[in-house]
């Protein structure tokens, strides 16, 4: 997407925003249908960013389903003060941050597998992304959190702020930090 | 300007399109700042490398699975509630059991409708006592 497109608001979000409305207040008079049509249309944003916070895993679905059971729960207490989308991600960022604070206590069981897969080369795409993953994914929780919404999935500093209930220049100086802890990973694949 | 002010004004940039000065200001600094222009084309390059390409997904049905979990945590709700009063429903039935137990004790006819409290005895006319209300309260004032 280009800086021009994201600058401006599209016709189609903006009609989106008006059917948001309109569906939760059909999901909320028992219309099940519409709060389906909820999901789908946002499915792909908190699956990219529970992904990128967890990895590809059968968690990662728990956490993304708890995030839509969350919002239907508490759907009454959504004013649209803040886009849905942007609702729901900031719900996936806390529910994913919970999430990795389980697996530092259970001790993650399958890190020596990881740690096995990237003994080979990592001379195709795949391996890259992998090892990229891997690397974002043993950052401080916060740092990641910045990494997946600010350069993995897209959002401007200003709504990765808004996400996160951070300060814009708190973003910045935790997305800096984490460049340069992922450093030495990623001149390997940034210089070739 | 400072390299973080430049480094602030190239990640804004990557956001949303500047004016035209703080443009033409970025690419000055760009040119006489090679420090600063290895490390923000290294934030741009690393920006696409992980850049998401395609959409996210959880896999087929997944809206499907929610509702679903959705629709059982209702039941399981009800369930809940229905267990949760349950043992009021028990200590009320034997409240009323001990009740009906005293009855049949002290009751002067065992028959069911005494025992009930479904008399049918009627008071006669010659033992009601009439009262004068009005009499009664100007008596009493």
């Amino acid at each position: 997407m280009s800086n021009e497109q994201l600058a401006q608001p599209s016709i189609s979000s903006m009609k989106d925003t008006i059917e948001d409305a309109e569906l939760i207040a059909e999901a909320l008079n028992g219309e099940m249908a519409s709060f389906k049509t909820l999901v789908n249309r946002y499915e792909g944003e908190v699956a990219g960013v529970v992904k990128s916070m967890l990895g590809d895993s059968p968690e990662a679905m728990d956490v993304g389903q708890e995030v839509f059971i969350r919002f239907y729960e508490s759907m009454k207490k959504f004013k649209g003060e803040s886009a849905l989308g942007t609702y729901l991600v900031r719900i996936a960022i806390n529910l994913s941050l919970n999430e990795i604070k389980r697996r530092k206590k259970r001790q993650n069981v399958l890190r020596p597998l990881e740690d096995g897969r990237f003994a080979r080369s990592v001379d195709d795409d795949h391996d890259m992304t992998e090892v990229v993953q891997h690397e974002i994914r043993q950052l401080d929780p916060d740092f990641r959190a910045v990494v997946s919404l600010r350069m993995i999935e897209g959002y401007t500093t200003e709504e990765t702020a808004a996400i996160l209930n951070v300060p814009m220049g708190t973003v910045l100086s935790r997305l800096f930090r984490a460049q340069k802890k992922l450093k030495t990973v990623l001149s390997k694949f940034v210089t070739s | 300007m400072n390299l973080a002010e430049f480094e602030d004004l190239y990640i804004r940039s990557l956001d949303a399109p500047l004016h035209a000065k703080e443009k033409e200001l970025l690419e000055n600094e760009l040119k006489h700042n090679s420090d600063l222009a290895e490390a923000l084309t290294h934030h741009n390059a690393v920006r696409n490398l992980l850049y998401r390409k395609e959409p996210a997904t959880f896999g087929p049905y997944f809206a499907a699975k929610v509702i679903h979990k959705i629709q059982q945590a209702g039941s399981v709700i009800d369930q809940q509630i229905f267990t949760f009063f349950k043992k009021f429903q028990l200590a009320a039935i034997g409240i009323i059991m001990a009740l009906i137990v005293v009855n049949i004790i002290f009751t002067d006819e065992p028959t069911i409708p005494s025992i009930l409290g479904l008399d049918t005895a009627v008071t006669t006319d010659e033992e009601i006592v009439s009262i004068n209300f009005l009499e009664t309260l100007t008596d009493n004032l």
